[in-house]
């Protein structure tokens, strides 16, 4: 089946658009579909889909019109403004970005040590200088959808180095233990992060040890080397991701017992009773005031617990040539085409 | 000659098993596999092991390292290549649609190389000292040390960005007719970025060869029989400079198949280096190993041929 011509290039489509040809690391071609009925045809006669490999060499292929529509990273956003021949719109993205704490580790059961994590680094001045203001941040997943909204009452954890070290002199921590985090270079933003973490983590004290890796290496130590019983092979991950906007009961995969990765993505294999109750219940009725006051209080235990570092919410950074008329931004960052038959361009 | 060569070619065949054996197991003792490398995280977790375990067991995983080499041994004696454990493609269709690209951007690179390297190091050798071979020293270990990438980029934003005069990247223009024009004028930016990257160490090696060649007694003969100036250079010193260059440059002719990876990715060069890193990462071991088969075979084979160019050129050497 994979292997079938057919696979390569689909003939049916059920949209305003159907395949056409595909160059293989270079672009995709769609074009209109002519008998598409159950809304109005697409007002472009095709469109590529070109692949980019190398982000500088696509704001450049922007900025010289030679495409029409990108998504660049949040630090590149206030230079594409100043071109006059471009839009650039941001728009809040369902991820979010956070560690997850190994809480199969001893030196990492204790909540206040998971806490000091988050006192001590500078979450504000770390948003404003290197995600440039493109991100909102955050003290739970559960932030979405508008009925939900973000919960009140929740810790803020603002930046206070003292109250860390506080914190951890309370739990006992052993200042030698090293705590290792592996991640994978290339990410321009992380890039720059990860050197001011691991400095204000040292500042309370608090040793990362970082090991950098690809991605199928780290892959296989947060996941494959995870079973039933044991998390992976880490002490905190760095992750970005996940649709939490899209319902308060999203983060469940991320906290209940039975998530446990390998089954599902609670990586550090955080379990707590009255979480895995809460999460039940939450999806057990349908009335949005109950489940409301259910998921505040996850949100609210979760936010004390602190299975997780939340750390942002990113924003999305489309940029476009002023010539692309229709385009609205998509809620998830990689569906830009998703009104694709409403967009026109204008000579 | 002739026995010589059926010895070489009889050698090179171990040598291929041999490299094949090794990449084989390198490359599957690389953390992760081709089903978690596709995945993020986040997917591999809500999809979970069942999934995981049956997508290994469909791309035969499952079985033990000396059963897949040996099968794999086994089809590429048939000439199959496999297909891809990405996207399921036969791998000599995705090979076929990049060799040419990738020939065509070495190829012009090499000559590139070639054209500028040798008449600017036997003028730089000729004049040993001057403000020129100053200048060309300068310039080519400027050329060495500036990694490609940054001088792709460079040359992107002056002569794409600000001046305009050639498109940033790509094999053609998109959705455009293919003109030979077009393709032309998308190969001139990468093919001189890595034609210069090549020239600069070229030009170093026809200087200094070219400088002891000039001190030899068969040029001062040359001389003294009264033959010009030009002569002298180009039919007795140069000839015998170019000899080691030869070496060098049959060692790059595997780079014509592998292409490159850096530049390929600046440049959005759909090429074997593309197909290349985006195997590796995604720990598509039918991929990578085509790619290090066919790269294995061509350092076997453009040894052979430096060998033999060898003794065709500098009759002092000779293959018994």
């Amino acid at each position: 089946m994979a292997k079938a011509p057919f696979s390569f290039a689909p003939t049916p489509s059920g949209g305003a658009f159907i395949f056409s040809d595909w160059k293989q690391d270079q672009y995709l071609e769609i074009k209109r579909n002519e008998t598409y009925t159950a809304g109005p045809k697409a007002k472009l006669d095709k469109i590529f889909l070109k692949v980019i490999t190398q982000e500088d060499t696509g704001i450049a292929q922007l900025e010289k019109g030679e495409i029409d529509l990108m998504t660049v990273s949040v630090t590149e956003a206030d230079r594409l403004r100043k071109n006059p021949t471009l839009t650039v719109v941001s728009v809040p993205s369902p991820s979010v970005s956070f560690f997850a704490f190994n809480t199969d580790r001893p030196y990492l059961k204790d909540k206040r040590v998971r806490q000091a994590f988050l006192y001590a680094i500078d979450r504000e001045g770390m948003v404003k200088e290197i995600l440039k203001g493109e991100a909102t941040i955050v003290n739970t997943t559960i932030i979405g959808p508008d009925w939900m909204g973000t919960p009140e009452g929740l810790n803020p954890y603002k930046y206070d180095p003292n109250k860390a070290k506080q914190l951890l002199k309370d739990a006992n921590w052993d200042s030698n233990q090293k705590i290792v985090l592996p991640y994978t270079p290339g990410n321009k933003i992380n890039d720059a992060l990860i050197p001011i973490f691991q400095q204000q983590f040292k500042d309370v004290g608090i040793t990362l040890d970082l090991q950098s890796m690809d991605t199928p290496t780290l892959n296989n130590r947060i996941i494959t080397a995870a079973t039933a019983t044991q998390a992976g092979d880490f002490d905190i991950d760095l992750v970005g991701g996940g649709v939490f906007r899209t319902d308060p009961n999203v983060s469940a995969k991320y906290f209940e017992t039975i998530a446990f990765t390998p089954a599902g993505a609670n990586y550090g294999h955080y379990t707590n009773p009255k979480v895995d109750d809460l999460f039940k219940q939450g999806r057990a009725t349908t009335d949005r005031a109950q489940r409301k006051k259910i998921y505040t209080d996850l949100a609210l235990i979760l936010n004390d617990e602190m299975p997780w570092a939340y750390l942002w919410s990113p924003n999305s950074v489309h940029v476009y040539n002023k010539r692309l008329q229709g385009f609205k931004p998509p809620s998830y960052a990689t569906h830009q085409v998703w009104n694709a038959e409403e967009w026109s361009v204008t000579k | 000659m002739g026995q010589y060569l059926l010895r070489r070619l009889a050698i090179s065949i171990p040598v291929l098993i041999g490299i094949t054996l090794a990449t084989y197991i390198i490359v599957n003792l690389a953390p992760g596999d081709p089903v978690t490398a596709l995945i993020s995280p986040d997917a591999a977790a809500s999809l979970g092991p069942d999934w995981i375990a049956q997508q290994r067991e469909q791309l035969g995983l499952n079985k033990p390292l000396p059963v897949r080499y040996v099968i794999w041994v086994k089809e590429i004696a048939r000439g199959n290549l496999g297909y891809s454990a990405q996207d399921r493609q036969p791998i000599s269709k995705k090979i076929r649609e990049r060799l040419w690209p990738t020939l065509r951007l070495m190829g012009t690179a090499l000559l590139l190389a070639l054209i500028i390297s040798i008449p600017v190091g036997v003028l730089s050798a000729l004049r040993q000292y001057s403000f020129l071979d100053y200048v060309v020293t300068i310039a080519g270990f400027a050329a060495i040390s500036i990694p490609s990438f940054f001088l792709g980029l460079i040359a992107i934003y002056i002569f794409a960005l600000k001046l305009g005069w050639l498109p940033t990247s790509g094999l053609s223009t998109v959705g455009k007719p293919n003109t030979i024009g077009d393709s032309l004028r998308h190969l001139i930016l990468p093919a001189f970025v890595l034609g210069l990257a090549q020239a600069a160490p070229l030009i170093r090696y026809v200087r200094s060869s070219m400088l002891e060649v000039i001190r030899q007694d068969y040029v001062n003969v040359a001389r003294a029989k009264g033959l010009r100036e030009r002569a002298v250079i180009y039919r007795h010193a140069l000839r015998n400079a170019l000899i080691p260059l030869v070496t060098v440059v049959a060692l790059t002719l595997p780079l014509l198949l592998g292409g490159t990876v850096i530049i390929e990715q600046i440049f959005q060069w759909p090429g074997m280096g593309t197909l290349a890193i985006t195997a590796v990462k995604a720990r598509d071991y039918p991929v990578i190993m085509a790619i290090n088969l066919i790269t294995a075979l061509m350092i076997v084979t453009s040894n052979l041929i430096a060998d033999i160019l060898y003794a065709v050129i500098d009759p002092r050497i000779k293959y018994t």
